[in-house]
């Protein structure tokens, strides 16, 4: 029982800032078009088609806006000698901008989280790896509403660049990151030994997002997003990856 | 009204620009490196150099290789002359687990098994010891001789389910022995070796240790790591083991060697196995040839490399009368063991 006030309690002090702000959620998919290099099996660039599915909750008020996108995505690359490679991607990434009235461009931060695994076909072992990397750094974004045929549309255009995080690629040459497998570590030790520093120089992740929005008199909206991302881990081995989404999402309004 | 054409023109533009560069990611990112012979061959010596784990144990100056063969590659050179000069470079590594596959050719250094005698004739194994009415249990086929369950298990590629071990070991119950054979046996999963050698412990124990390659240079390993077998949970055989090998039982087939030497109810009987202790990595060069080199070294308890074969504690080759004869020496000195 006063486990149940305290959870009153506690949903009764978030209450007004909760009413004072506007939530919203957003789901969307597309396709998605890939190029990558990694040199733990390769020197040549793979690429081909995928999909990509989209998850986003977005909550405004009027001095901070707050963004969380979760992104799933598979694609079927392929290099010039027909050899596949199936990539695999998971991302959360967390944007917060300070916006001013007055102002169509507004600053602020993000978080950028990704798992990317890939697998290649025809080699019998250590024929998958997997890199993971968590990093922060300045975002920018740019809203230009306008009105058409008396419909209320805006473009805005996201923007973020990693600075500093850390990342665990998988080994030189196994699989897995350098503190597992082959190591006798526990989980943390495991960890410790297999982390890279994420950097300007060492590692690069940044993502453009330019949107056309249409906002529907019943305060959702329907989008069209292309995402461009483009990532570069230096890690044991060299990965590197271009990638452009296409998607269309649908934003719905909570409050 | 003015503000909401430029707006318009302005979101077209921008939407025209996105158009045009999402077809660039493949731009963004590097060409790939050149295909000339002397550029492959380049990569494929360097990745070599850099990953290859058995340099020190063979005892082999990979600089000095490179000098030899850089020799006979020009970039007029076809395709087929390339990968005779890569495929003999490679052929210097001495190793079973080195190969490069080219759409037309595939090279391999077999003399780990090619330069001893092969010790196994499987006619005979067919016709005197299996004969018509053996059991298939998954890649296992075993019959009772002489009440000693002899069981055959060709490759290590072929999938072993806990249900064929099972089968084994319920035929086995009231045998005087269990003899193993995996004489020819190239290897395959790991996983079935240590499953199958699980089934005659009670208790999971150490066999060896391992280490990866984990650098550029020629001391850039891993820690050594415990390699273990894990007792089977459903119940073991607690009665002898024979495992019949021969030179060319590589690979898994070696580590499984090993795993049943370590086992104090175990005998091996036959030759040293091939050795393969190294778990091969694959790369692909710039022309899209694949190649696969071992990159972990495996030590026994005695600090003895797998990649050396491991040896029996009854050594018997296969007499040429007996064969002859339609027996097969290497069974029949395991079946003495037993009886």
């Amino acid at each position: 029982m006063h486990r149940f006030i305290l959870c009153l309690f506690i949903f009764i002090g978030f209450l007004p800032e909760f009413l004072a702000q506007n939530h919203s959620i957003f789901v969307g998919g597309g396709l998605r078009s890939d190029a990558l290099r990694d040199e733990g099996y390769s020197p040549l660039l793979f690429d081909g088609l995928g999909l990509s599915a989209l998850l986003g909750y977005e909550k405004k008020s009027e001095k901070r806006e707050t963004l969380w996108l979760l992104n799933f995505s598979q694609s079927r690359t392929t290099n010039s000698f027909g050899r596949e490679l199936k990539a695999t991607s998971v991302g959360l990434l967390n944007l917060n901008f300070y916006p001013r009235k007055e102002n169509k461009i507004s600053w602020g931060w993000s978080n950028s989280n990704g798992l990317q695994h890939r697998f290649i076909t025809g080699f019998d072992n250590f024929n998958g790896r997997t890199d993971v990397f968590t990093s922060f750094g300045p975002a920018v974004k740019y809203n230009l509403p306008f009105t058409f045929k008396n419909q209320s549309f805006s473009f805005q255009a996201v923007s973020h660049f990693q600075i500093l995080g850390f990342y665990l690629p998988s080994g030189y040459t196994s699989s897995l990151p350098k503190g597992f497998g082959y190591e006798p570590n526990g989980a943390l030790r495991g960890f410790w030994e297999s982390l890279y520093l994420f950097y300007p120089g060492g590692a690069f992740n940044a993502a453009l997002w330019p949107k056309l929005q249409w906002h529907l008199s019943s305060g959702n909206s329907l989008s069209l997003n292309y995402i461009y991302e483009y990532t570069r881990l230096t890690g044991a081995k060299l990965h590197a990856r271009s990638t452009g989404m296409w998607l269309m999402t649908l934003s719905m309004k909570l409050k | 009204m003015r503000n909401t054409l430029r707006s318009i023109i302005c979101s077209i533009y921008a939407m025209v620009f996105i158009g045009v560069i999402s077809s660039c990611e493949k731009t963004l990112l590097s060409s790939d490196p050149g295909t000339t012979p002397s550029e492959v061959f380049e990569y494929l010596w360097d990745d070599i150099q850099n990953r290859y784990a058995y340099f020190e144990l063979k005892q082999i100056d990979w600089k000095a290789v490179k000098e030899r063969y850089v020799m006979e590659v020009d970039n007029n050179m076809s395709e087929h002359e390339l990968f005779d000069v890569l495929a003999e470079m490679l052929f210097e590594l001495e190793d079973g687990h080195v190969n490069l596959t080219s759409p037309f050719n595939r090279s391999r250094n077999w003399e780990w098994q090619q330069n001893y005698p092969l010790n196994y004739n499987q006619g005979i194994i067919d016709r005197k010891y299996l004969g018509k009415d053996f059991y298939i249990s998954g890649p296992l086929r075993h019959q009772l001789i002489d009440s000693v369950l002899y069981v055959n298990y060709r490759s290590f590629t072929e999938s072993l389910r806990d249900d064929d071990i099972a089968a084994i070991l319920h035929r086995a119950q009231n045998a005087k022995g269990v003899i193993i054979d995996v004489r020819s046996n190239g290897g395959g999963a790991i996983n079935n070796a240590f499953n199958l050698a699980g089934a005659f412990t009670d208790q999971s124990y150490t066999y060896g240790k391992v280490r990866i390659k984990n650098g550029p240079c020629s001391d850039c390993f891993s820690s050594w790591t415990d390699l273990r077998v894990p007792a089977r949970t459903n119940g073991s055989y607690s009665g002898t083991v024979v495992v019949l090998t021969n030179r060319s039982s590589y690979s898994s087939t070696t580590y499984f060697a090993e795993m049943m030497r370590q086992n104090p109810r175990a005998i091996l009987v036959g030759n040293t196995t091939g050795g393969g202790g190294g778990s091969p990595v694959f790369g692909e060069l710039p022309n899209g040839w694949v190649y696969r080199f071992s990159s972990t070294q495996a030590l026994t308890l005695d600090d003895e490399h797998f990649e050396s074969g491991i040896p029996v504690d009854v050594e018997v080759d296969l007499d040429q009368s007996d064969e002859a004869g339609g027996k097969d020496t290497i069974l029949e000195s395991a079946l003495q063991l037993l009886q």
